[in-house]
């Protein structure tokens, strides 16, 4: 087998050319549509501020730099080229950046390597331009594709599993800090298994109409987006236990190892679980004890357990795609590097 | 959240936990519990993975640790 331009997600040797090459091409587009929609320098130097494409170095390690090479690959896999996909793929982009900086206002807090400012106004003001961005990446795809009635069938399925996305994320919000198991689930399914769906289904789709294939392609991509998931809490459950931070109270009693442990006790055990809970919003004086109650409670088990679920998942969603190419292989490295940790 | 139960008297039942490696089915059934031959497999390949070659249990910090800066 070939050698993917992927090694393990997160090495720091990885090659970057293909991303490289891929914001290149996406800037000279998006820059192009800025102009012809005639909106001020001083605003599109604000849109460009918070897109990762025009900075002098990329920083691979970036979760939105490295998953927007999906709808390309999922493009390749399927029988086509890369840049086929170069319209779907920056939509995706400028989407995924959008609900970023949404999130950040609710969070109140600017992720890292952001360059906007902290006002919420404008976080939202910036969120909108590059919501609109991408419909215009959109429309400038349904122009371009030879294909007019299923390059808007594409387009219609892309909306609708953003649309899912904000379902998600209504949820997500409603649920404040009465939230469950079975919700998180439920939440990750919706927020982020669908929108990575949506990035491998409508990026296959732009070369194939077989309704099998794509649902491979989207399986994979929903299963992909729910182990994503599960390893940014598993980052955030390292932040929590090894540093000085204290957790903001509602993200912290929604975490997943928190909800598993929460649903399994019962009794005296759940009511102490849930005092010293209680008691980590004032102080951090307890942290060793609700991390000893966690680990006691079977969380590292059950969060492996569906680690693996969702690896096997995805990977078991490629196997009836029949073209072995570089970019399928590509993708079932991605999975494969996930799970190759060694403990 | 069956799974999460049954995760849970994996880790603090031992006589659970022994019978499930023999025999998962009346294991499972005793406790009023079900959940399917692939949740099974994923189980035992996380308890796999949970178990050290000294045959101690990993915990949490251990694997977050691995997955720090994996974006």
């Amino acid at each position: 087998m070939i050698s993917p331009h992927f090694t393990l997600v997160g090495d720091k040797a990885t090659k970057s050319s293909d991303i490289e090459d891929l914001f290149s091409r996406l800037l000279t587009i998006i820059e192009y549509l800025w102009k012809r929609s005639d909106v001020s320098s001083e605003f599109q130097n604000c849109l460009r501020q918070a897109l990762p494409l025009n900075k002098t170095k990329i920083d691979i390690d970036k979760s939105s730099n490295r998953w927007v090479l999906l709808p390309g690959l999922c493009c390749s896999a399927a029988g086509g080229i890369n840049s086929e996909a170069d319209y779907i793929a920056g939509a995706w982009l400028a989407f995924y950046i959008a609900a970023h900086i949404m999130d950040s206002v609710q969070d109140k807090h600017i992720p890292e390597g952001l360059d906007i400012s902290k006002d919420p106004s404008h976080m939202l003001n910036i969120a909108s331009g590059l919501f609109f961005t991408a419909e215009l990446l959109l429309d400038e795809f349904i122009s371009k594709y030879h294909n007019q009635v299923w390059g808007a069938e594409i387009i219609r399925n892309f909306h609708t599993g953003l649309m899912n996305m904000c379902q998600g994320q209504y949820l997500d919000v409603r649920s404040g800090v009465d939230s469950s198991l079975q919700s998180f689930w439920q939440i990750s399914k919706l927020k982020s298994g669908m929108f990575f769906a949506t990035a491998c289904k409508s990026g296959a789709a732009v070369v194939s109409q077989d309704e099998g294939q794509l649902a491979c392609y989207y399986q994979f991509g929903y299963n992909l987006g729910i182990l994503i998931q599960v390893l940014d809490e598993l980052e955030d459950w390292y932040k929590f236990s090894e540093t000085d931070k204290r957790a903001s109270g509602n993200s912290f009693n929604k975490s997943l190892p928190i909800l598993y442990t929460k649903t399994v006790l019962q009794g005296d055990h759940k009511n102490d679980f849930e005092q010293e809970l209680s008691n980590f919003c004032q102080s951090l004086d307890n942290r060793d004890d609700i991390v000893r109650m966690v680990d006691q409670s079977g969380a590292a088990l059950y969060i492996l357990t569906e680690i693996e679920r969702y690896s096997q998942l995805a990977l078991k969603a490629l196997e009836p795609l029949i073209e072995k190419n570089l970019a399928k292989s590509t993708l079932v490295f991605l999975i494969e590097g996930l799970l190759d940790k060694n403990i | 959240m069956t799974l999460a139960q049954v995760v849970y008297h994996l880790s603090n039942d031992s006589d659970f936990a022994t019978q499930m490696r023999t025999d998962p089915e009346t294991a499972l059934a005793e406790k009023g519990l079900t959940i399917s031959k692939e949740e099974q497999a994923f189980l035992s390949n996380g308890l796999t993975r949970s178990t050290r070659a000294d045959g101690s249990k990993i915990s949490m910090n251990d694997i977050a640790s691995l997955y720090v800066g994996w974006r």
